[in-house]
C-alpha cells in the first residue's frame, strides 16, 4: 500500500525534549544488557568476540550515516534533504564508538581477541596438544610474527585506531554543528553552512573510505592475522550503506507513526531509500562474491584459510544465510517498483536487512575464537550472552540517536534545497 | 485535402508547456482517450495528463534476464558434464558452479539489456521512418520550441469537426486535420 502524499507540516518537525530522558533510560538498558552478558558468559574470549560484533555494528551504523550525509551534501541532492537529519542523528553512533572502544582495548589487552597482541598465538598452539601438523603450524606462526609484527603490534594498532576514531568524530561533529546551525540561521547563513558541509565532504569521503577500510583490517581482518583481502573493507562499507538505508526507512516509519515529520518524507523519498537499500545490498553480494571467487579459483592454502576456518564445525551455515538471506531474499523482494513503494514491505525488508548485517558480522568474527588453534571456536552455536551484548550495543546506538535529536528539528527546515526535495517525484 | 485520403487525427500547436499540460488535462476530462503530445523536452506530469499506462517493459527485462541466467548456467553445465574440470581440487561437476556464476552474471545482464532495448523498440513501433505528422508544416519545431497535441482518429469519441473545434476552443493554434 502506498502511503498518501500530504503537504509538509513544519509544526511537526520538532522532536520532543522527552527523548532525552528516554535516551538515558535506553542507555542504562543497553549498558545493563552488555554487562549482564559479561556476567553470564564464563568464556571471556567468546564475550570479547561477541562484543566486537556489536562494536562493528555500531561502527558501521555511524560510518554509514556519515558517508550517506556526506554523499548527499557533496552531490547537492534534493531528494534526501527531508530525511537527512535522521541520518545525522545516527551519525552520533560515532561519538558512542569512542566510549565503546575502551572496553574493546581492555578485552584485547587481556588476550581475548587478537592473537598477535601477545605472541601470535604461539603459546596457544603449543598448549593445545594433539593438533595435526603442530610443528608446521608453530613454524608458520613464528614466520608470521616476524613478518607482520611491524604492523600488528599494540602501539601502532592503538595509534591507528585513535586516528580513525578522531577523524570520524571530527567529521561528524563539524557536520552536526553546521547542520543544526541551519535550523536557526537566516537564509544566507543556512546557505553558507550547507556549502561548508558540502566542501568538507569532498575530502571527507575519501578520508572515511580509507579509514573504514583500514579499520576493518585492524579490527576484524587481523583476528585471523595470516590472511588478507584488499576488498575486506569494501564489504563492510557496503553493509554500512545497507544498514543506514534500513535504519532510515525504519526510523522515518516510527517517527511518522508518532505524528512527527508530517508529509516531509513521502512515498517518493521512501522509494528512493528502498532503491538505495536494494543497490547496496546487491553491491554487498557483488564484492563478497568477488572476494570468494578469487580465493576459490586460485585455491592457494594461504588464502583459502579464511574460508576453511569460517566453514568448519558448522559455521558455514551463516555463510549460506548471508548468500541466500542477505542477497537473494532482499534482491527479489525489492526488485519491483511496487514493492519499493510499499510501506510495509520496505519496513519489513529493512528489519530483515539489519538482522542479515548482524549475521554477516557474526560469521566474520565468531569463528576466529582461539585463532590460530584449529577448531578452537567449537561447533557453530549462538549463545544468549552473544545476543545480549549485540542487542545492548545496538540499544546504546539508538540511545545516542535519541539523545542527539532530542528537542531538535527532525527535518532540516533551513536547508536551501528543502523545497526542491519536498517536491521531488520519481517519474 | 482529397476525400479519398483517410483521416488520421487532429493536431494543434501550443507555444508553452503550461498551456499544453492544461489542454491535455481538458482533453482527458472531455473523454478523449487516444491523445498524444509532442514536445522538445519531457514535461513533468504530462504522462498523467494524457493517461499513459504503466509500461510492461520491466516484465520483458525480467524475462530476458531470467532466460540469460538459465541459458548461461545450462550451457556451462552441458559443456562441462562430459569433460569435467578436474583441476585445482574441484573434481565434482557441481563443484565448478561458483566459476560459472561470472558467466551467468554477465549473460543475465546481456540478455536483460537486449530484451529491454528490443522491448522498447517494439512497444514504441521503432524504427519508424514515416508518420503522417511529418506532413504538417512547422511540425519540426516539436524538436525546438513548440508543443503539439494530437487526437487520434482511432479515438472512440473522435469526430473530425467537433474535435477540431474543441482543440481550437481549449487554446490550440493552427488546428489541422491530418490525413494518412
Amino acid at each position: 500500500m502506498e502511503s498518501p502524499k500530504i503537504p509538509f507540516d513544519p509544526a511537526t518537525a520538532k522532536a520532543p525534549t522527552s527523548w532525552k530522558g528516554l535516551s538515558v533510560l535506553l542507555a542504562l538498558v543497553g549498558a545493563g544488557l552488555a554487562a549482564g552478558a559479561w556476567f553470564i558468559q564464563k568464556d571471556h574470549s567468546r564475550f570479547a568476540h561477541a562484543y566486537l560484533v556489536g562494536f562493528m555494528l555500531v561502527a558501521l551504523i555511524g560510518t554509514g550515516a556519515l558517508m550517506f550525509v556526506m554523499l548527499q551534501q557533496l552531490s547537492r541532492a534534493g531528494w534526501s534533504v527531508s530525511s537527512r537529519r535522521i541520518a545525522e542523528g545516527w551519525m552520533s553512533s560515532l561519538f558512542l564508538l569512542v566510549l565503546l572502544f575502551i572496553p574493546l582495548v581492555l578485552l584485547a589487552k587481556q588476550g581475548h581477541l587478537y592473537a598477535w597482541l601477545t605472541d601470535f598465538g604461539a603459546a596457544a598452539v603449543k598448549n593445545a596438544g594433539n593438533i595435526p601438523d603442530a610443528d608446521r603450524l608453530a613454524a608458520h606462526v613464528h614466520h608470521m610474527s616476524e613478518k607482520k609484527a611491524f604492523w600488528l603490534n599494540e602501539s601502532s594498532w592503538l595509534a591507528r585506531s585513535a586516528f580513525y576514531l578522531v577523524a570520524w568524530v571530527i567529521l561528524a561533529a563539524l557536520i552536526l554543528r553546521r547542520s543544526f546551525a541551519t535550523d536557526v540561521a537566516d537564509k544566507e547563513g543556512a546557505a553558507a553552512n550547507t556549502t561548508f558541509i558540502g566542501k568538507l565532504s569532498a575530502p571527507g569521503i575519501p578520508l572515511l573510505g580509507l579509514t573504514l577500510t583500514f579499520a576493518s583490517f585492524d579490527w576484524v581482518m587481523s583476528l585471523q592475522f595470516d590472511w588478507y583481502s584488499t576488498i575486506f573493507g569494501v564489504i563492510h562499507f557496503a553493509d554500512s550503506m545497507v544498514l543506514i538505508a534500513s535504519l532510515l526507512i525504519i526510523s522515518v516509519a516510527c517517527i511518522q507513526g508518532k505524528g512527527l515529520m508530517k508529509g516531509a518524507v513521502n512515498v517518493e523519498h521512501k522509494h528512493d531509500l528502498a532503491k538505495w537499500l536494494f543497490a547496496f545490498n546487491t553491491f554487498f553480494a557483488f564484492v563478497s562474491y568477488a572476494q570468494f571467487i578469487i580465493i576459490w579459483f586460485a585455491d592457494i592454502p594461504e588464502e583459502t584459510v579464511w574460508y576453511h576456518r569460517h566453514a568448519a564445525d558448522g559455521w558455514s551455515l551463516l555463510g549460506w544465510i548471508s548468500l541466500f538471506g542477505h542477497f537473494f531474499v532482499i534482491f527479489f523482494l525489492l526488485m519491483s517498483r511496487h514493492m519499493k513503494r510499499n510501506h510495509f514491505v520496505t519496513v519489513l525488508v529493512s528489519i530483515w536487512a539489519i538482522l542479515m548485517a548482524i549475521v554477516h558480522l557474526y560469521w566474520e568474527i565468531m569463528p576466529t575464537m582461539g585463532y590460530p588453534v584449529p577448531h578452537a571456536a567449537g561447533p557453530f552455536g549462538v549463545q544468549l550472552a552473544d545476543i545480549l551484548v549485540i542487542a545492548g550495543l545496538l540499544t546504546l546506538s539508538f540511545a545516542a540517536f535519541l539523545f542527539t535529536l532530542s528537542g531538535r528539528n527532525l527535518v532540516a527546515v533551513g536547508d536551501p534545497r528543502l523545497q526542491e526535495g519536498l517536491k521531488f517525484e520519481n517519474y | 485535402m482529397s476525400t479519398t485520403e483517410k483521416v488520421w487525427g487532429v493536431v494543434s500547436r501550443f507555444d508553452n508547456p503550461t498551456d499544453i499540460l492544461a489542454a491535455a488535462e481538458k482533453a482527458r476530462a472531455q473523454g478523449y482517450k487516444k491523445i498524444d503530445v509532442h514536445s522538445p523536452f519531457p514535461i513533468h506530469g504530462i504522462e498523467k495528463a494524457i493517461g499513459v499506462k504503466a509500461t510492461p517493459l520491466p516484465w520483458i527485462s525480467l524475462l530476458g534476464g531470467t532466460i540469460g541466467c538459465l541459458v548461461a548456467w545450462y550451457f556451462q553445465y552441458w559443456t562441462t558434464k562430459d569433460y569435467p574440470m578436474i583441476i585445482s581440487g574441484k573434481p565434482g561437476l557441481l563443484d565448478s558452479t561458483p566459476a560459472w556464476f561470472v558467466i551467468v552474471f554477465c549473460f543475465t545482464i546481456l540478455l536483460c539489456a537486449f530484451a529491454t532495448l528490443g522491448g522498447f523498440m517494439v512497444l514504441n513501433d521503432f524504427p519508424k521512418f514515416y508518420s503522417p505528422l511529418h506532413k504538417i508544416k512547422g511540425f519540426e519545431r516539436a524538436t525546438d520550441d513548440q508543443f503539439f497535441l494530437v487526437v487520434s482518429a482511432a479515438d472512440p469519441q473522435f469526430d473530425q469537426r467537433k474535435t477540431r473545434d474543441f482543440l481550437a476552443q481549449i487554446g490550440g493554434q493552427d488546428v489541422t486535420v491530418v490525413t494518412d
